[in-house]
């Protein structure tokens, strides 16, 4: 069962990378988180009955353990604002446009509440409402509220921010 | 920048280092952070100071007791119902701290982090205002236990230094009684204050502060059904 889960782990953890980074913004966040996971991945790997996708399950169990576990505790008064350094975004092929545009991404999400930055996750990884909805727990016409919410949400910051 | 703005540049972000089944392996025996797993931890804690207890009341009644009563006098009786409420409150914390596991485990085998996180969060923190309504209820019980037993002790003692001096209850002066009961209650109030204090403190650290925690996670959760 460990190879097998160690398998699957390994070819969608893709997931797990996306969903520390929209709820982290420093590197050392963002292993903690990632370590989190797979370690409660690992304890829940046992009652998945294939009921849903694989996937659905990891990122159910992902933004559960994100959303719970990772109340921050460490308070360094340095790094709990966040600052554009903490985004590690240098990339030798980006520009500085992109740049700025994944600098902007991280500060608009970090506007939102863990609930909302799993559904925005889950939208920018063009998941329907219907697969939002099986994620999360809520309802598909809760999920276009919400949605409607947080695009609302991120509209005044963006409003504030120019 | 709006959603389908975001959703260009969320397909921009850098592909993060991909780890291989070593590095995955090691990360599953990694001790976990969340806040029902600390519940799970503080468990076993609980367990093993239900043992500690156990064996502190064993070794009252059975070792210090005996040694007590024989060194201050083999004629002192201790009335029946204090050794009832003694052993009911006793029984008490144990069963409600057994209750409370059995529950809270019932919770947890129906429902984990793969489940709907709103219900469970609802199901635990339920299962934790409730033993924590039974804890305080064992609590008072063991206090009024301890309390009765300290104070008819008092009595006792009092009354039989009375009785040594040939002299009868009534005959003792009134501001004498009156300073006696005073002492007493100082002391008594002392000891279950402190054992009060004590008790609370270890349940608010091992349990109700996670009440407080878990209520804040599940109000962002609801905020979504708002």
């Amino acid at each position: 069962m460990e190879k097998e889960f160690l398998q699957i782990i390994k070819k969608n953890q893709g997931i797990i990378h996306k969903v520390c980074n929209i709820y982290c913004d420093d590197q050392d966040d963002r292993d903690d988180l990632f370590q989190e996971i797979v370690a409660q991945l690992w304890k829940s790997f046992s009652s998945f009955r294939e009921e849903s996708k694989f996937t659905t399950w990891m990122y159910r169990v992902a933004l559960n353990t994100a959303i719970t576990a990772f109340k921050k505790t460490k308070r360094r008064p340095d790094q709990n604002r966040l600052t554009y350094e903490n985004f590690q975004v240098k990339d030798e092929n980006y520009d500085t446009e992109t740049e700025e545009e994944i600098k902007n991404l991280h500060r608009a999400v970090a506007q939102l509440t863990g609930v909302e930055k799993s559904i925005v996750l889950l939208f920018l990884e063009n998941k329907k409402y219907e697969e939002i909805a099986e994620i999360t727990g809520i309802t598909q016409n809760y999920v276009r509220v919400k949605m409607n919410r947080i695009k609302k949400k991120l509209k005044k910051f963006m409003e504030t921010e120019e | 920048m709006d959603l389908e703005n975001l959703k260009k540049t969320w397909d921009k972000l850098p592909t993060e280092k991909q780890l291989d089944e070593s590095q995955l392996m090691k990360m599953i025996e990694h001790r976990t952070k969340s806040l029902i797993e600390k519940i799970d931890r503080n468990i076993k804690i609980g367990f093993g100071v239900l043992f500690v207890l156990i064996v502190i009341f064993a070794l009252d009644d059975l070792i210090l007791s005996p040694i007590l009563m024989k060194e201050f006098g083999e004629d002192i009786h201790i009335p029946g119902w204090i050794i009832i409420i003694s052993v009911f409150s006793n029984f008490l914390i144990i069963t409600t701290f057994i209750y409370f596991v059995i529950k809270y485990y019932r919770v947890k085998k129906g429902c984990d982090m793969n489940c709907n996180l709103k219900e469970t969060l609802i199901k635990i923190i339920d299962t934790l205002k409730i033993y924590r309504t039974m804890f305080y209820l064992a609590l008072i019980t063991f206090l009024f236990a301890i309390g009765t037993s300290f104070l008819t002790g008092m009595y006792k003692g009092f009354l039989e230094g009375v009785q040594e001096k040939g002299m009868v209850l009534t005959e003792v002066q009134g501001d004498k009684i009156a300073l006696v009961v005073l002492i007493g209650l100082a002391i008594l109030v002392f000891l279950t204050g402190l054992v009060f204090f004590f008790l609370s403190w270890g349940f608010k650290k091992l349990y109700g502060n996670y009440i407080y925690k878990l209520k804040l996670t599940l109000l962002e959760l609801q905020e979504i059904q708002d």
